[in-house]
């Protein structure tokens, strides 16, 4: 039987959240213990948390430890850097996961020497973009169109996106949209 | 930081029938796509490529 090849990879030179990140010569997997990936709606809070991304990292030899400075990745290690999860299935490389540190937790204690990274996907981000809206503007535009505009306002960057922009037009609460015959 | 949309693209409405879409004028950005998402009824996620991605129910089967 074929086993899944995963692949965890953290850009340590990111500089720029929203700009084009190279993994190259930046794979862990080989100090990866274990690894969890959870995405999905919350039914219960009726929320959309982020997808998250948790990482258990081999660290004996101290390599992870953001202030040693010995470690060959310091000063590099630090929150917001970009990570990706693949795996390779006969052949083929399915994208897992593509997110962002968000915490870190380092257990020293000599029978773990461990290291913990909590990951969270863009919805983290957004989450700490303050917007305001127009509560006076009622132009009708469809769906797609205020996503749009919400993630230009939110500072996503325009070439990693895949809107939809032909939904129906949204319209004023409760009259949701207008239903165009296809 | 805060970002201002100034262009026509506001979904929700003052609704006095409906009070709870008020009062919103400072919102985080994930917030907003939710309620956007709640009432177009699409979908919006990130992929693991790292791009934000919406799917509009209306192409869907009606």
């Amino acid at each position: 039987m074929i086993q899944p090849i995963y692949s965890v990879c953290v850009d340590w030179d990111c500089s720029d959240w929203a700009g084009a990140h190279d993994f190259t010569d930046d794979d862990i997997t080989d100090d990866v213990k274990a690894l969890r990936i959870s995405r999905g709606k919350d039914k219960d809070s009726n929320t959309y948390p982020a997808a998250t991304l948790e990482l258990t990292l081999e660290n004996s030899s101290g390599k992870y430890y953001p202030t040693l400075t010995s470690s060959p990745l310091y000063p590099k290690i630090r929150l917001w850097l970009p990570v990706r999860v693949q795996a390779t299935y006969d052949s083929i490389t399915y994208d897992l996961f593509y997110g962002y540190i968000s915490r870190i937790v380092a257990y020293p204690i000599n029978n773990k020497q461990e290291i913990y990274f909590y990951c969270t996907d863009g919805t983290d981000l957004l989450g700490k973009q303050i917007v305001t809206q127009d509560m006076d503007d009622k132009t009708i535009q469809t769906d797609g169109e205020s996503i749009e505009q919400i993630l230009d306002a939110g500072g996503w960057n325009a070439d990693r996106r895949a809107i939809d922009l032909d939904g129906g037009d949204i319209m004023n609460f409760p009259d949701t949209f207008e239903f165009t015959k296809p | 930081m805060s970002y201002v949309i100034t262009t026509a693209n506001n979904p929700f409405h003052k609704d006095e029938e409906h009070p709870e879409q008020q009062g919103y004028d400072y919102v985080t950005a994930d917030e907003l796509i939710k309620r956007t998402v709640d009432t177009g009824m699409g979908r919006f996620y990130f992929n693991g490529q790292g791009n934000a991605v919406y799917e509009s129910r209306f192409h869907r089967e009606l």
